[in-house]
C-alpha cells in the first residue's frame, strides 16, 4: 500500500502529468477541508457524523491513488459507525499523518 | 420578531388589540417587516405612504372592512400591488368567502376562534411571493411550526423538484421570486459546519487539526477545469455521470469526454432529478451515497418517471454491502463499476450498456 500511487490516477484519467498534478493538489485542498470538519464533528461528540465525512473523502482518495489515507478513511467509517470515540481518534490521528505524507508526496 | 418597522411588507390594521395577539404572532414568525396598526383616522394615510405588500384586515364586521377598502381605493387612490386577507371570525366566514369569491379580496381566514395558524402563515406567504417580495422564508421556528422527519422532508423536497421541472411556467405562484426557490434543507449533518466550542469532557481530548499548516499555499488553489477536454465531441451518445465528490466526478467526466461522449454531471440525486426530466440519456453512472438524495432513492424516483423509467443506470459504488448493492439492484441496475476503476473498464462497461440500449454504433 502506497502513499501515492501515481499508476492509479493514470490508468484512470491517462498519462497527462500537469492534470494529475490539478486532480493532486485539489485532493489535498479537499482533505484539508474534510480534515476540519472532521476534528469538529469529534470535539462536539458527533463520532458517528464522521462516516458520512470519512466516506466522501475516500472516494477522492482511492481516485488520485493516495492509498494508505484510503485505507485509513475506510477504517474511520467502521469505526465511526460504531461510535467508538477511543478508536476514532486514533484513526484521525493517523489520517493526519497520512495526508502529511501525501502533501510531502506531492510536492516532492 | 419584527413588531414595529418603518417600511413594513406586512400590515395587519385592527380594531381591537385583544382580539389579534394570537394572529399577530403568528404573522410575525414569518419573519418578514411586519406592523399591526390600530383602525382609526389614520390608517389610510400610513397604508398610501407605506406601501404594503400584504394588507390584513382585523376590524369589527366585514362590511366595515369593505368599506374601508374601498375608501382606500377610491379616495386615497391605493393602487401599488398588493394582496389583501380579511379576518373575520367563524360567524362572518360566509360573507368573507362571498367577498373573496367576487374579487373584493385575495383571501379571507378564520381567526376567531384561532384554529389553523399555520394555514395563517401560509396565506400571507404567499401573497408575499405574488407581490414579488424576494427571500420569503420557507424556514420557520419549531415553537410556530413543528418539524417533520427526514424521510418525509426528502419526499417533500423531491416532489419539489419535480414540480419545478414538470411545471415550471404553469403554476399560479409563477414569478421571478419564487422562480429562485430557497437553498433545500441540509439533510446531511455532516456537512454541516461545526466549529462549536468543545465542551469540558472533551477538551482532554482535542485534536488540533495540525493540517491546517497547507493554509496560505497558493499552489493548492488552482483549480480545476474540469471541462477544459470538451467542445469536440458533439452528436454522441449522452452520459450523466452523478456523483458528490467533485474530483472524481471531474475525472469521470473527462473520461467519458475523452472518448467522445456527451457527457452531463449532477453533484447529487435531486440535481440528478431535474435534468433527468429535461434531457434523455443513453446511461446514467450513479454513486450511491451522496446528500439531500442517494442514488438508491434516486434510482426509485428515477423510475416512476414514465418516460425515463427504462434509462440504464450503472452503480458507481466502493460499498461491498452486497445486500445494500442488492436492493438498488432491484429499482432497476444494468450493472455497476467499483470505484475507482481504471479507463478501460469504465469505457468498456459504457460501451456494453450504450450499444445494448441503441445497437447502433456509438
Amino acid at each position: 500500500m502506497e502513499v501515492l500511487n501515481r499508476n492509479v490516477m493514470r490508468e484512470l484519467i491517462g498519462d497527462d502529468n500537469q492534470l494529475m498534478k490539478k486532480f493532486e493538489l485539489e485532493f489535498l485542498k479537499q482533505a484539508r477541508e474534510s480534515m476540519r470538519k472532521i476534528t469538529g464533528l469529534y470535539n462536539n461528540n458527533q463520532v458517528v457524523l464522521i462516516k458520512e465525512e470519512a466516506h466522501f473523502l475516500k472516494t477522492s482518495a482511492k481516485a488520485v491513488g493516495a492509498e494508505l489515507t484510503a485505507d485509513i478513511l475506510q477504517q474511520l467509517e467502521l469505526i465511526a459507525q460504531e461510535n467508538n470515540k477511543a478508536q476514532c481518534k486514533d484513526a484521525i490521528v493517523q489520517l493526519n499523518v497520512a495526508l502529511k505524507q501525501v502533501y510531502g508526496a506531492v510536492r516532492s | 420578531m419584527k413588531l414595529a418597522t418603518r417600511e413594513p411588507k406586512v400590515v395587519l390594521v385592527y380594531e381591537n388589540v385583544e382580539d389579534i395577539s394570537g394572529a399577530s404572532q403568528i404573522i410575525a414568525s414569518l419573519g418578514e417587516e411586519y406592523r399591526a396598526i390600530a383602525f382609526d383616522n389614520t390608517t389610510s394615510d400610513f397604508v398610501i405612504r407605506i406601501k404594503p405588500a400584504v394588507l390584513l384586515f382585523a376590524l369589527s364586521s366585514v362590511d366595515k372592512v369593505i368599506k374601508f377598502y374601498t375608501q382606500l381605493i377610491e379616495e386615497k387612490q391605493l393602487s401599488h400591488p398588493h394582496y389583501t386577507i380579511l379576518l373575520c371570525n367563524n360567524r362572518d366566514s360566509n360573507a368573507a368567502f362571498h367577498c373573496c369569491v367576487k374579487g373584493v379580496f385575495d383571501d379571507y381566514f378564520v381567526y376567531q376562534p384561532l384554529y389553523e395558524k399555520l394555514r395563517l402563515i401560509m396565506i400571507v406567504q404567499h401573497g408575499l411571493l405574488l407581490c414579488g417580495v424576494k427571500n420569503v422564508t420557507t424556514e420557520f421556528s419549531t415553537d410556530v411550526v413543528e418539524p417533520i422527519d427526514d424521510s418525509r422532508e426528502q419526499l417533500i423536497a423531491v416532489a419539489r423538484a419535480c414540480k419545478r421541472q414538470y411545471l415550471s411556467g404553469q403554476t399560479p405562484m409563477n414569478n421571478p421570486s419564487n422562480g429562485d426557490l430557497s437553498p433545500l434543507p441540509n439533510l446531511d449533518p455532516a456537512r454541516q459546519n461545526s466549529a462549536s466550542p468543545i465542551d469540558d469532557e472533551t477538551a482532554a481530548n482535542e485534536i488540533l487539526p495540525e493540517f491546517s499548516d497547507f493554509a496560505g499555499d497558493d499552489d493548492l488553489d488552482l483549480p480545476i477545469t474540469p471541462h477544459e477536454i470538451s467542445d469536440e465531441m458533439k452528436g454522441g451518445k449522452r452520459i450523466l455521470v452523478v456523483e458528490d465528490n467533485p474530483i472524481y466526478r471531474d475525472m469521470l467526466v473527462g473520461v467519458l469526454k475523452r472518448a467522445k461522449y456527451e457527457v452531463d454531471e449532477a453533484r447529487d440525486g435531486l440535481v440528478a432529478l431535474s435534468k433527468v426530466t429535461d434531457n434523455e440519456y443513453d446511461l446514467i453512472l450513479m454513486d450511491l451515497f451522496m446528500p439531500k438524495l442517494d442514488g438508491l432513492n434516486t434510482t426509485k424516483q428515477l423510475r416512476g418517471i414514465s418516460k425515463r423509467k427504462d434509462t440504464p443506470i450503472v452503480a458507481l459504488t466502493g460499498n461491498t454491502n452486497k445486500e445494500l448493492i442488492r436492493k438498488w439492484a432491484s429499482y432497476g441496475l444494468k450493472g455497476y463499476l467499483i470505484k475507482p476503476s481504471n479507463n478501460n473498464e469504465i469505457l468498456a462497461c459504457v460501451s456494453r450498456i450504450v450499444k445494448q440500449k441503441d445497437p447502433s454504433p456509438a
